[in-house]
């Protein structure tokens, strides 16, 4: 929605698309928080089936996913504020029609700044989790290597710049590799006796 | 005393039979052969009565009672799984296996077994005789089901898909 909608650098233009397409909108919203409530099942998830690979990394790795998952939750509160400011109600009257449009595009800017911080996080856990897809023997090592990849090109968000220049690059490789996992997760699960048996042995070290 | 001890469970250590004395139920599949589970002529008539809807089922797969030990719970708990469960009711076998034998009266002061076992136990369908009955419930099923991995990665499978396309028709469209 914000892709069709946000002109960039035009307030006007963003204001008037937000205005004429307000279900669009809210739709929008109602979808990065549907992602952010999947997202964080699957963290949660992905931590049960990733423990015998290693129980610290793997609860660290569901830290920081969920870090990425509040910070960006909370940036959503930045997407929905155009509405509010646009929304044309009497207190809003001191500010003139072009402040209120500038506001609403500044929140925009924010919600898109707060996306990038919680992509780092994203990288993090995607680079904890690749790791630990590469140390277990329920999974293949390929979409470790691949998970590993991914994590690291969300990395180049700690720099946003960079970030956002190999922004096309990263997320069809981020793709690919979330693309490949998820179908192997739907066809294949994991290797259940080899998960039982790393579970076994992660047990006996403790 | 060895073979006194074996009979009444019609199930011995050669048989790959465990007895434990626990207090938590699994539910699970297993095979049952028609050579075990045989009750011999001295078993006790408990025992016989509680082993008798399985001696009398064709050999094959079913959905069968397994307690769990509170270490085997301890266990699944810390991530380990089938070998580690087996341990432990190794371990308790020794001890639910030394029951008392009244010579007086001819009876056993342990509580009459029940036939379990489970494909997690062991691949080769080793079999496990638990003391005592309990009853299957949602609970249960539950647990059971929770506790699959390939399951686990289906259903995370699903999230991480939903997650990409809700952000994509979030982001682009």
């Amino acid at each position: 929605m914000s892709g069709r909608l946000v002109v960039n650098g035009d307030a006007v233009a963003t204001a008037t698309n937000i205005l004429t397409h307000r279900g669009l909108f809210q739709l929008g919203f109602a979808m990065y928080l549907i992602e952010m409530a999947c997202q964080i099942a699957m963290t949660a998830l992905f931590y049960d089936l990733l423990k015998p690979a290693g129980k610290s990394v793997s609860l660290l790795a569901a830290f920081l996913g969920f870090a990425g998952c509040v910070i960006k939750t909370f940036s959503c509160v930045f997407f929905i504020a155009p509405l509010f400011v646009l929304g044309g109600a009497r207190y809003l009257s001191v500010f003139s029609a072009e402040q209120l449009q500038a506001l609403a595009l500044l929140f925009l800017k924010v919600n898109d700044h707060g996306a990038a911080i919680a992509l780092v996080f994203f990288g993090f856990y995607a680079l904890l989790t690749g790791y630990l897809i590469l140390r277990s023997t329920f999974l293949p090592r390929i979409l470790g290597v691949l998970s590993v990849l991914g994590g690291l090109g969300w990395l180049s968000f700690l720099y946003p710049p960079l970030g956002y220049r190999l922004f096309p690059y990263i997320a069809a490789f981020g793709l690919l590799g979330a693309a490949s996992l998820i179908l192997w997760l739907l066809v294949f699960g994991v290797n259940e006796q080899r998960w039982k048996e790393q579970a076994s042995a992660a047990g006996e070290r403790q | 005393m060895d073979e006194e001890l074996r009979s009444p469970h019609g199930c011995s250590a050669g048989d790959g039979g465990y007895a434990c004395n626990c207090n938590r139920i699994d539910v699970t599949r297993i095979r049952v052969s028609e050579s075990r589970f045989r009750v011999r002529r001295s078993s006790g008539s408990s025992c016989r009565q509680l082993m008798k809807p399985w001696l009398h089922r064709d050999p094959g797969s079913f959905l069968i009672r397994r307690r769990l030990t509170t270490q085997g719970l301890a266990a699944r708990g810390a991530g380990r799984h089938a070998l580690s469960e087996m341990t432990c009711l190794r371990q308790l076998v020794t001890r639910a296996l030394a029951p008392t034998f009244h010579p007086t009266q001819k009876k056993w002061s342990f509580r009459a077994p029940i036939l379990v076992a489970s494909e997690s136990l062991s691949s080769t369908n080793h079999l496990a005789l638990i003391i005592g009955g309990t009853s299957m419930s949602t609970g249960v099923m539950t647990q059971r089901i929770e506790t699959s991995p390939r399951l686990k990665g289906r259903i995370i499978g699903a999230f991480y898909l939903l997650t990409i396309l809700t952000g994509i028709f979030a982001q682009v469209s």
